[in-house]
């Protein structure tokens, strides 16, 4: 049972959680970046506490265990701390993603977005200047769809 | 009461058939579904998943093999199963005549564990009322009478055959937060069949492809759509003569300069021997579980690979 | 074993049957010494062979005679067959033809408690008929003929009784067996109608349930049929449990 603080992080949970069941990407998976993002955002702030593995399953309709296995992942991460009886924690501080973690992951985002934009047919010069337009912008525009 | 050690699978079958006359309903089924966990039971229809819930309840013997349920043998205990087990079959099999109220003394009567409250609560999510007759009630009514029945037990397994057919969206959504909350707070084990392959993917954590009766590949979600992945590439000439031989690929196919390629090994390595060849383009494709069906069920249809475990 | 929410269940699904069975049984045994007067008037002004003549009068004088020849002897006895043959053929065959056996037999109790928690309510219920029956007898003969039964014909529900349920064991056997209780009917009553042969051989009669039904040792000797009504038990012990075999060995 989650007590008054639990319940007002839920409400918010469930506007910014959002599982696609019908993407390839393991449900965890879609777990973990979406609770890693929310944490960069300062949506969840440090300290602040995770729902119950059993609260967040039952609320979003997924499998508990799934559950269980995303937050074993932020835990491994270093992003959350659990301790037994005490739930789970959005850990204090900077979260520590090793560099190479990062080089990677920016690496393979910039490779869909070149090949998204060589199968629309647009030259690699013409993406590039897409990228530094879009990054001179102020803030980003609200995506679209779910 | 006997009660067998928690570490013992939920369900455990080895060489589990049935025949009816030529046909083979089930055919030398070995499945083995560890406590505490959901397990969605795909395949189309004939594919073995019915006669497969009703063997391990003991309403239908098996030609040959044996089934072990919550440590008890499906046929030799089968009172013991049943006592622990929540089933909500296929067709709406309660009694027209009885009320809700009727339905729920029956059950209450017959179950040890039985817990009224959640009957209640469950009830309740469903606007389900007492006095309702069966015979009068809506497909979708039934079935959600019919889980009430099952999870209101507090049973250590639940059997759910097509559980969601005839409930509109909401309901669904109703219907899987029962079954979720019952595992979460029980730790009991679910087995699902269903059609419906974006509500498995969604609540179940393991699964299992039936077709034509055998078993084509069973364990972890995760770890088979991780396994089942694949890579599209689109090379700046020639592919490499040598694809084929690459021991990290399965099925490699070419859809005009785009080749698909299955990969079973460490898609890492895979992805960097690709990447040196500097490809003009190079994407991981991840599977979901419907494309994952019909791909496992080509395979069974040409009777390709074994099934394997995670 | 919890036995309790069978029987409950049986009861409650068998009430219109159960209570059609005790109507007309009720209407029978009060029509009988009603007609009394009508019978004897009839009988009086019908030409009988001048040999045969003393003989009916007083048999049809005699009330008692009267009533048994006509209740224990002869309705009683038909009424409690047929029932027993509809609740029977109805006990388990509808189960599969309507789809409820998947429900009922994956709930936590066995095959032989179903049987016996359906064999126990129908022939309770036929039982009960044959009381109802019985006591309207009596009661319109009180009424209508200055003179009720004696305790023979109370006693006489016993053996009727047990028959009863030799014949409801035979339908509840084919009944275990299909998934139309008509037709499982239809069967038991074939199988019925073939136990009435020894009926008609004097020196088989000791094998005839229908003649052990209408306990004669009671109303000739006054003697209770122990022996008789035993055998029908055994016989009746036999049939449920090869139903519930017959049960156990199938596919839901």
């Amino acid at each position: 049972m989650s007590g008054a603080e639990g319940d007002r992080v839920s409400e918010r949970e469930d506007v910014w959680l959002r599982v696609n069941p019908g993407s390839g990407v393991p449900i965890y998976l879609q777990l973990v970046e979406q609770l890693k993002t929310a944490i960069a955002a300062g949506v969840l702030e440090p300290g602040q506490r995770l729902p119950s593995v059993r609260d967040l399953a039952v609320r979003i309709t997924i499998n508990p265990n799934t559950v269980a296995r995303a937050y074993q992942e932020l835990e491994r991460l270093g992003l959350v701390t659990s301790r037994a009886g005490r739930g789970t924690h959005v850990a204090a501080g900077p979260p520590p993603i090793p560099e190479a973690e990062r080089r990677r992951r920016l690496r393979e985002a910039v490779e869909r977005l070149l090949l998204e934009g060589r199968t629309l047919g647009f030259s690699d010069d013409e993406i590039r200047r897409a990228v530094a337009g879009r990054a001179n912008r102020a803030a980003p525009e609200p995506e679209e769809g779910g | 009461m006997d009660e067998r050690t928690t570490s013992d699978p939920a369900i455990r079958t080895e060489g589990l058939t049935r025949r009816y006359g030529q046909t083979v309903a089930v055919r030398d089924l070995d499945l083995s579904v560890p406590r505490g966990s959901v397990l969605g039971l795909v395949g189309p229809n004939g594919a073995g998943k019915t006669t497969t819930i009703k063997l391990l309840l003991g309403l239908a013997r098996p030609t040959a093999g044996r089934a072990e349920v919550l440590g008890f043998d499906a046929i030799t205990q089968s009172l013991e199963v049943r006592r622990r087990t929540g089933y909500a079959p296929e067709n709406d099999a309660v009694y027209g005549w009885m009320t809700v109220r009727d339905a729920l003394d029956f059950c209450r009567g017959l179950y040890p564990t039985w817990d009224r409250e959640r009957a209640g609560r469950c009830l309740d999510l469903f606007g389900l009322a007492a006095g309702q007759r069966v015979a009068a009630m809506s497909r979708g009514m039934r079935r959600q009478l019919a889980l009430v029945l099952a999870v209101a037990a507090r049973p250590q397994l639940l059997l759910l055959d097509e559980p969601t057919e005839g409930l509109d969206p909401d309901r669904r959504r109703d219907f899987f937060g029962v079954i979720l909350e019952d595992v979460a707070a029980d730790g009991s084990t679910v087995l699902i069949s269903s059609h419906q392959l974006h509500e498995v993917e969604r609540v179940a954590d393991r699964v299992a492809f039936l077709r034509a009766g055998r078993l084509v590949r069973e364990g972890s979600l995760d770890s088979i759509k991780e396994t089942e992945r694949q890579v599209r590439v689109v090379f700046q000439g020639a592919p490499p003569p040598d694809l084929a031989a690459w021991p990290e690929l399965g099925r490699a196919h070419a859809e005009g300069r785009t080749w698909v390629l299955a990969v079973r090994g460490d898609l890492h390595a895979v992805l960097a021997r690709l990447r040196a060849l500097n490809p003009f383009a190079l994407e991981v494709v991840e599977r979901n579980l419907e494309d994952l069906y019909f791909s496992l069920g080509r395979e069974a249809d040409g009777d390709a690979h074994p099934p394997s475990a995670d | 074993m919890p036995i309790r929410p069978l029987l409950i269940k049986e009861l409650r699904e068998a009430r219109w049957k159960l209570f059609t069975a005790g109507l007309v049984m009720v209407a029978l045994g009060a029509v009988i010494p009603a007609t009394h007067g009508f019978v004897v008037g009839l009988l009086e002004e019908v030409p009988l062979p001048p040999a045969l003549l003393p003989q009916v009068q007083a048999q049809l004088r005699d009330v008692t005679t009267y009533l048994w020849a006509n209740w224990p002897a002869k309705n009683l006895y038909q009424t409690l067959v047929v029932a027993a043959l509809v609740f029977g053929a109805g006990a388990l065959a509808p189960e599969f033809g309507r789809g409820t056996a998947v429900f009922l037999f994956s709930r936590p109790v066995t095959r032989r408690a179903v049987v016996l928690a359906k064999f126990a309510v129908g022939v309770a219920g036929l039982a009960l008929a044959a009381l109802a029956g019985t006591l309207a007898l009596d009661l319109t003969a009180r009424a209508v003929l200055g003179q009720g039964v004696p305790w023979t014909f109370y006693a006489a529900l016993v053996p009727a009784t047990a028959g009863a349920s030799v014949v409801y064991g035979i339908a509840l056997w084919f009944s275990a067996r299909g998934d139309d209780g008509l037709r499982a009917g239809v069967w038991a009553a074939l199988a019925a109608a073939a136990l009435s042969v020894p009926s008609w051989v004097p020196n088989l009669q000791v094998a005839s349930v229908y003649v052990h039904m209408t306990a004669r040792p009671l109303f000739l000797e006054g003697r209770f049929p122990w022996l008789e009504v035993l055998g029908l038990a055994a016989v009746t012990a036999l049939l449920v449990l090869a139903s519930a075999r017959a049960l156990e060995g199938r596919d839901v």
